[in-house]
């Protein structure tokens, strides 16, 4: 689904899912770089793929609100940066980050994607933050991403807190 | 020049077998994370179940790559400490009908019924195709 006059598109997941709980929405051109349509990508993925369809499904996504690098985790929000998250791929490597902000509860709109090197310092990682500030403006003018305190303000459905002892 | 990965047959297969995994893990974490609220620990389902606190933890984090393979068993013993009743089915992707292990389920209408016939709603099959499984209760 074509969305913001085709400059979002909705991703869907591989097989459908019953009763979808999560939006996941993309440029066209992450769209088919996740496809394998760009010269130079490495997917499509099947875990990537899975990873897709367990947040827009509402499965088990382990989300870090307060910065905790650690390779289990799906979704983190950056730490020192304006509300911009990213939804992590392990396949193919080196691992891609998905970069974006979320609209809504449920509701993820990712702008950029770079493979973990381009970003794998604090300067790399607030650039390509900056950038993602600034695509959100482009394609959604004045909307402004939701700013809020706990996962259960961002998300629905399963989760595990990266940020949680978990005895 | 790389290889070009399709999605085809083998690789819906890798991505179908990561659901399914997913779909057992997600479904029991959700069990935990509600019983957390109220005291319960993962450490007492690693108890109930025999197993290392690390190897239970483990089992409800990581990509769908990294997650456990269960076998049916541990799905039935997990299923057994937490004290749930699983309910199986199955619905065909090309016709919707749903299985359950005791077979396809019927839906049930609201329709105007002939007044000879017994009173209550009809089951009517939703695969109307196939004439072994036109059965009514009237």
């Amino acid at each position: 689904m074509a969305i913001k006059g085709g400059r979002l598109i909705e991703r869907q997941p591989l097989r459908p899912m019953g009763n979808p709980r999560r939006r996941l929405l993309l440029t066209p051109q992450i769209a088919d770089f996740l496809d394998g349509q760009v010269e130079g990508s490495d997917f499509p993925r099947w875990p990537a793929d899975a990873v897709v369809s367990r947040y827009i499904g509402g499965y088990i996504i382990c989300v870090s609100l307060q910065g905790k690098s650690a390779s289990y985790i799906d979704l983190e929000r950056l730490q020192g940066v304006d509300e911009v998250w990213t939804l992590c791929f392990r396949s193919p490597k080196p691992g891609w980050r998905l970069l974006g902000r979320f609209a809504a509860r449920d509701q993820f709109i990712g702008l950029r994607l770079y493979n973990r090197f381009e970003i794998n310092t604090r300067p790399k990682y607030e650039a390509a933050a900056a950038q993602v500030i600034a695509d959100w403006h482009g394609v959604l003018g004045s909307d402004e991403p939701i700013r809020k305190s706990t996962i259960d303000d961002y998300l629905s459905g399963t989760i595990r807190n990266a940020n949680q002892d978990q005895t | 020049m790389p290889i070009k990965i399709k999605r085809d047959k083998r690789y819906m297969r890798e991505y179908d077998r990561a659901m399914m995994r997913s779909a057992f893990v997600s479904l029991f974490w959700s069990v935990v994370s509600e019983r957390r609220k109220r005291g319960f620990k993962l450490q007492d389902l690693a108890k109930a179940l025999s197993k290392d606190k690390s190897t239970v933890s483990r089992w409800f984090s990581g990509q769908p790559d990294a997650q456990p393979n269960w076998t049916l068993n541990t799905v039935s013993d997990i299923a057994n400490a937490l004290d749930l009743d699983l309910h199986i089915e199955a619905q065909d992707r090309i016709t919707k009908v749903t299985y359950t292990p005791s077979g396809p389920v019927h839906v049930r209408v609201n329709e105007p019924r002939d007044l000879t016939e017994s009173r209550g709603p009809r089951l009517v099959p939703m695969y109307k195709e196939d004439p072994t499984t036109l059965t009514s209760t009237g």
